[in-house]
């Protein structure tokens, strides 16, 4: 090896080197943050809730208050046609509502989110563990099922969801009662042997005059979650026979703007 | 006035779903009839099972009184809840011979019906299972 080209091997060895420390101070930074949800002390803290779950109803001796809505949605609920309904397109039903679906559902706890599995339109929620870094929702991020974030409290997994788009239906199917981007869920939920049990809280002040607030069980099955695999054209079917909230659907004057338009 | 007479129905509204509502997301079946002089009962062959969700569709083709041969069209639950009762995509073939019960449209503008069990030749009943659909006086 001629000198210089020792020397260029010793500046590589010694960039391997310092590489290797980089790598090594990074891991030691990194890898106990990464952990830290796995380590003795917090999994006490945390419920073994992953498993599939077959719904049961409401907790024993706890019945469900009804919900409250406000006049205008009310409003908006009589002058709504069924035919209209997103269901009739296969659009997946969202908290609270899918919570109350006679169908089971699959939670997977992992170290930095929990993802919640559901027969019903075959919905999928990550849920954020906080502390982990993922990033913020952004201020244009509606989505159906929204943005979750979590974390465990008393041996209860809390989630908090909002940035839900508008949905017509969203907080009551068969009187349409609509949901805003205002609705925010919280939902807790904690085992108690083979059930788990959930309280759930939905806010949303320009429907709901009050927080609709609910308690619910399931109970731990063995067998496996189904796929939904909706069918649009077979969802549609039967909407033609709901007939129109209108004598005649194909024709309502549109009121006059009044000189406001943009 | 008229706009008082609008808050008031509103109001009293607002009253009867706080006492009433109950969530819970489904399809809307209330054109199906849940009265008992309705029910129907088809004997007939099976032309065709779509099992699948949001909605199982069975189809039986059957002779009237009139001598006239027509098809129904019934409605059931999605695949998930099906499999459950034991239903799976064999539970009917092409040309089996059944007997169904279900609850027709309240109009009667179609051959459509809400399906309450099957009957198969060989005795074996198919019970898609208890569902708002179903009226509270029928035994599965």
């Amino acid at each position: 090896m001629s000198c210089t080209g020792k020397k260029a091997f010793q500046r590589g060895a010694s960039g391997a080197v310092v590489g290797a420390i980089l790598l090594l101070a990074l891991a030691a930074w990194y890898l106990p943050a990464r952990l830290d949800a796995q380590s003795p002390a917090a999994t006490a803290e945390i419920p073994d809730l992953s498993e599939i779950w077959a719904r049961l109803g409401p907790l024993p001796g706890r019945p469900n208050a009804p919900l409250v809505p406000t006049a205008r949605a009310i409003g908006f609920g009589l002058a709504f046609d069924e035919v209209l309904s997103p269901r009739y397109d296969c659009s997946p039903v969202s908290a609270p509502l899918i919570l109350l679906d006679p169908f089971n559902f699959q939670i997977e706890q992992q170290a930095d989110r929990v993802i919640l599995r559901y027969e019903k339109d075959d919905v999928v929620r990550t849920v954020w563990l906080e502390g982990h870094g993922h990033p913020e929702p952004g201020a244009y991020d509606y989505t159906i099922q929204g943005h979750s974030i979590g974390w465990y409290e008393n041996n209860r997994l809390v989630v908090v969801t909002s940035k839900f788009v508008f949905e017509p239906t969203g907080l009551d199917e068969p009187r349409h009662i609509p949901s805003s981007t205002l609705k925010k869920v919280t939902e807790r939920y904690w085992r108690e042997g083979d059930r788990l049990q959930v309280e759930a809280t939905t806010e949303d002040p320009l429907v709901l005059l009050k927080p609709f607030e609910f308690t619910w069980e399931w109970e731990r099955t063995e067998l496996p979650l189904e796929r939904y695999d909706c069918d649009p054209e077979d969802a549609r079917y039967p909407a033609k026979f709901h007939g129109s909230t209108y004598q005649d659907p194909n024709w309502v004057r549109l009121p006059a703007t009044g000189g406001q338009e943009q | 006035m008229a706009s008082q007479a609008g808050r008031l129905t509103v109001s009293i509204l607002a009253v009867v779903l706080a006492l009433t509502l109950n969530a819970s997301a489904h399809h809307g079946t209330t054109f199906f009839s849940r009265d008992q002089a309705d029910m129907v009962t088809v004997q007939g062959r099976v032309t065709r099972f779509d099992f699948r969700s949001p909605h199982s569709y069975l189809y039986v083709e059957t002779t009237e009184a009139s001598g006239e041969t027509v098809t129904w069209r019934f409605e059931s639950v999605p695949v998930p809840m099906m499999k459950r009762q034991g239903w799976t995509t064999d539970s009917l073939q092409y040309g089996d011979e059944v007997a169904v019960e279900a609850f027709p449209l309240i109009d009667k503008s179609e051959r459509f019906a809400w399906l309450g069990k099957v009957i198969k030749a060989d005795g074996t009943i198919l019970n898609p299972g208890r569902t708002r659909a179903i009226p509270s006086w029928y035994v599965q």
